[in-house]
């Protein structure tokens, strides 16, 4: 297929994700079209974790403490200052955070900003650190983030958590962001300094003797991972429009369910993240039923809260043992493959 | 600080460390073979505990017995573990194996969830009359309603001074475990040179799946003498203990036995001595841990007792 | 000026010295081999050179600056690359993609990371650099007779085409010094004597050095101008080929003392 035809291809293809998405605005229910607006959400998580999980080689545990950063940092500048006058009970919100009033636009910017300005910080000294190490470290790093929440009552209002948060995440701000996160992505991914990072994932001491500088390169990839995690924090919270630093909401629990996402969709592949974001969103909505009341031949079964959870885990690690390549592997969509299927099927 | 209280927080840290400890050690046995951080060990530990509940209330055994079955089934849990998830994958890249343990966790997690309720419970009221008052004793802020020992005018409460026993019994009986049997030799044999020791003859899955049993029974015994020391059951607190034993066996220098238990017992007693000194910054004693880890991995990855690792080219 | 120079260095693990006290000089533009039995340290001089392992003592040059442990990357863009014994390819990668990597220092090296890195996600000035590089790559592999391999995946090479692409890898950083760490193991004869006549080539046509471990005598003697010889981890033999050969201290070394006793 030529190039040009890609690129017609691909500009007939946005637009009509883009109908698709209006349409079902319109003629969905609310419940649908929220869910919808979450695939957009979880597919930011789960690319940016892709880039840093699947395609830099380094292994980050680390993800929920930058979507949580993130969600704060936009709650704080989106809410109205007499709200959080009034969400502040236990200490006064700091100066200047009480009295300011952003976009939602700009606050999102700022919470990406503060996520990867603390990947930055917590990158410096850790991705000095091979493997495990490193995981544990941006583990502990999500931890202390958690515990800060819990306690920095001055910032984050504590246990009490941060309520009532505009619900300005739709559709378009989900979707558009996740579009401008493949975008970034998936240029940073299949340029040079993309190459550089695959090398390093594949051999990390071949890369550094090919003249790359592994810390360096790694740093960056993992920045951009943590802005975009910001991003959908950003969005995130104020999709659920609380912040509650006791749930697992934002907890090392998120960080599994990113996992889960892009093993499922095949860890490194970007196409997979999307997928794998989306699948999710949908099981984890269908198995509700499994923490329902169940009508079993008459006989009514109460529902089991933590079967969702379990079904999950015990799937991922079917798929880690059995199926280590997910759905997509390593290899991406294009329309050259897209035909290819095509053409099998029609010879069958 | 006076020299009194200092003395008492000391002992108390003493003990808390000894219980990271007896997890840590679980962690660097694995480690130190596998070169796997067995994320599941914290759930192994919390597993332990709801066993220990399980058979008093429901089996209506007698608490040792039931603290024996217990730590007999956190043993069989751990080499379960290895058989089911980590056996097959043990020629995968090494992220692998680190994922897949991360599902392990979650997976248990969720099965107590599912099994046991999700709702705390208290572990305080299941043994019987005679050790109860010693079991009330329950957390330090619990400390006045329990029985203590007086010492020359110090106060120690008596559940730390039990646990440091029963910590101090099963470490001398890992010792003689690794040093004096032959599944012990074997398996240091095998933390040195896997490939060496299976052309030998020795059957190596089998001391993997040892290992993982040995070192889950200690996480058992460490479990039920947290759960005395801070009553409360659910089934997600084995994180917590997991992740601040793990950095104890980082700590000590990971692959080192007598490593994890220095390190254990360092991290007990500086986090108690922090909430001590100031008790404001108590909100962040679990914060504490995490970042002694990150300064350690930046100063110097190999730990106190670790030997340092040259990547081979 | 020699090209590269190690004074006196000495490695060691722990109680084992795997080098000791090893001198030695590569001029600009020769051939030079480095060989022993098995064990002798060789490989260890390379990554001790590479900057992959720290010498316990001693200085190595090159050019006359110090590289003495800087970092593996640093010393690639001062001009030397290398090759590994256990061939660690970036197996995932295309075979193009292999080469391609090696010239991302010249785009990304000293601050200029940061800036590619924008580039990059931007696209802006990108797609021109890119093309450049694609070229450079293409030649080289044609120099090593593998531009027909160019979009495989590089695992799924032979393992004679393996040992050639790292060759090709490690021109593409621009090296002007070479590290070859047995660059003939398992290849076949036919394949050793092509592989003779390329680092020849390579020498004269790029202007390279090349230092090489190698455990193919007839390779050796062949090819290289000037041999040193390794017996745990001490130097026993330097010279041109015909000297070394014929030296007793090499021939002990190589099969032991009693059968040179006896040989006489
Ligand atoms: N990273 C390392 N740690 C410990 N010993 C090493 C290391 N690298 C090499 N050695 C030892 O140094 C000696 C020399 O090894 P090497 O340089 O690979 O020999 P060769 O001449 O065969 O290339 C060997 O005994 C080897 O086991
Ligand atoms: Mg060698």
């Amino acid at each position: 297929m030529k190039k040009q035809t890609k690129i017609i291809l691909t500009l007939i293809a946005l637009p009509l994700i883009a109908l698709l998405l209006f349409l079902s605005q319109e003629l969905l229910n609310s419940y649908y079209s929220r869910i919808i607006t979450l695939i957009g959400i979880y597919g930011i998580m789960a690319v940016s974790l892709t880039l840093v999980n699947g395609i830099s080689g380094v292994f980050s545990l680390g993800h929920a403490g930058f979507i949580a950063l993130g969600a704060y940092t936009s709650a704080l500048l989106t809410l109205s200052p007499e709200q959080k006058e009034m969400t502040f009970l236990i200490e006064k919100l700091v100066w200047p955070l009480n009295s300011i009033q952003i976009p939602f636009f700009w606050a999102t910017i700022i919470a990406g900003l503060v996520a990867a300005v603390f990947a930055f910080l917590i990158g410096w000294p850790s991705l000095r650190l091979t493997g495990d190490y490193f995981a544990i470290a941006t583990l502990g790093f999500s931890e202390i983030i958690r515990i800060f929440a819990l306690n920095l009552n001055s910032i984050t209002n504590g246990a009490l958590g941060l309520k009532a948060l505009p619900d300005h995440t739709n559709v378009w701000w989900a979707w558009g962001w996740l579009l401008v996160t493949v975008a970034c992505v998936l240029s940073l991914a299949y340029s040079s300094f993309g190459r550089a990072l695959r090398a390093i994932r594949e051999d990390r001491v071949a890369a550094q003797a090919m003249g790359i500088n592994v810390f360096k390169h790694q740093l960056m990839a993992f920045v951009l991972g943590g802005f975009f995690a910001g991003i959908s924090g950003s969005l995130y919270g104020h999709w659920l429009s609380t912040i509650d630093p006791r749930t697992n909401t934002f907890g090392i629990l998120l960080t599994f369910n990113i996992l889960i996402m892009i093993v499922l969709g095949g860890l490194g592949s970007i196409t997979g993240a999307i997928i794998g974001g989306a699948l999710f969103a949908f099981l984890s909505e269908w198995l509700r039923f499994l923490e329902g009341p169940i009508n079993l031949l008459g006989f009514k079964i109460m529902g089991i809260s933590g079967m969702r959870m379990l079904v999950f885990s015990g799937l991922f690690v079917i798929i880690m043992i059995f199926w280590p390549r997910g759905l997509m592997g390593r290899s991406e969509f294009s329309w050259d493959g897209l035909v290819s299927v095509f053409k099998r099927r029609y010879k069958r | 600080m006076d020299p009194k209280t200092l003395l008492q927080n000391f002992v108390n840290g003493l003990s808390l460390g000894s219980l990271y400890a007896l997890i840590a050690i679980g962690y660097t046995m694995v480690y130190g073979i596998l070169r796997l951080i067995n994320f599941a060990h914290g759930d192994i530990f919390m597993m332990a505990v709801y066993f220990a509940l399980f058979f008093v209330t429901l089996a209506q055994l007698p608490w040792y017995l039931a603290a024996i079955l217990a730590i007999a089934c956190a043993a069989l849990l751990g080499f379960t573990v290895d058989r089911i998830a980590y056996k097959p994958i043990r020629n995968a890249p090494r992220i692998s194996a680190l994922i897949t343990a991360i599902g392990v966790s979650f997976f248990l997690e969720s099965l107590a969830v599912v099994v046991f309720s999700g709702i705390p419970r208290s572990f305080r009221t299941i043994f019987p009359q005679s050790l109860n008052e010693m079991i009330i004793i329950g957390g330090e802020m619990e400390v006045k309603y329990g029985r203590e020992v007086i010492v020359g005018g110090i106060r120690f409460p008596v559940i730390s001074l039990i646990t440091l026993i029963v910590a101090a019994i099963a470490l001398v009986f890992l010792w003689w475990f690794i040093f004096r049997t032959k599944v012990g030799m074997a398996m240091r044999a095998v933390s040195l040179d896997i490939q060496t020791t299976s052309l030998m003859g020795v059957n190596v899955d089998r001391v993997i799946g040892m290992t993982f049993a040995l070192g889950s029974a200690l996480a058992g015994i460490g479990g039920i003498l947290w759960a005395i020391r801070y009553p409360q059951v659910w089934p997600y607190m084995g994180f917590i203990p997991g992740m601040k034993a793990f950095v104890a066996a980082v700590f000590g220098g990971i692959g080192s036995v007598p490593g994890a238990v220095l390190g254990g017992l360092i991290l007990g007693i500086t986090e108690v001595m922090m909430v001590g000194i100031m008790p404001a910054a108590a909100g962040y004693r679990d914060a504490f841990a995490f970042f002694i880890l990150i300064i350690v991995l930046s100063i110097k990855p190999s730990g106190l007792l670790g030997r340092p690792e040259i990547v081979k080219v | 000026m020699s090209l590269l120079t190690l004074e006196n260095v000495t490695m060691k693990f722990g109680g084992l010295t795997a080098v000791e006290d090893v001198t030695l000089r590569v001029e600009e533009s020769e051939i030079f081999g480095l060989i022993g039995p098995n064990g002798a340290g060789k490989t260890t001089v390379f990554n001790m050179v590479t900057g992959h392992y720290k010498p316990t003592a001693g200085r190595i040059l090159f050019r006359d600056n110090e590289i003495t442990a800087l970092q593996p990357d640093k010393i690639t863009r001062t001009g030397i690359a290398r090759t590994f014994q256990n061939i660690r390819l970036f197996k995932d990668l295309t075979v193009l993609e292999n080469v391609m990597v090696s010239q991302h220092h010249t785009i990304a090296s000293n601050g200029k990371a940061v800036t590619w890195f924008f580039k990059s996600v931007s696209r802006l000035g990108y797609s021109e650099k890119e093309r450049e590089m694609r070229n450079k790559a293409l030649e080289l592999l044609s120099v090593l007779g593998l531009e027909m391999l160019a979009n495989e995946k590089s695992s799924a090479l032979s393992y004679g085409s393996q040992r050639l692409l790292e060759i090709a890898r490690a021109m593409a950083t621009g090296a002007t010094l070479l590290l070859l760490d047995e660059p003939a193991a398992g290849m076949n004869a036919s394949e050793t004597a092509g592989l003779v006549d390329t680092i020849r080539r390579i020498r004269d046509d790029f202007g390279l050095t090349v230092l090489l471990i190698e455990h193919d005598m007839k390779l050796v003697m062949g090819l290289c101008e000037r041999i040193m010889v390794l017996d745990h981890g001490r130097t026993i033999s330097e010279g041109v080929p015909a000297f070394v050969q014929k030296d007793v201290r090499v021939i002990e070394a190589y099969l032991g003392r009693e059968w040179v006793t006896v040989g006489k």
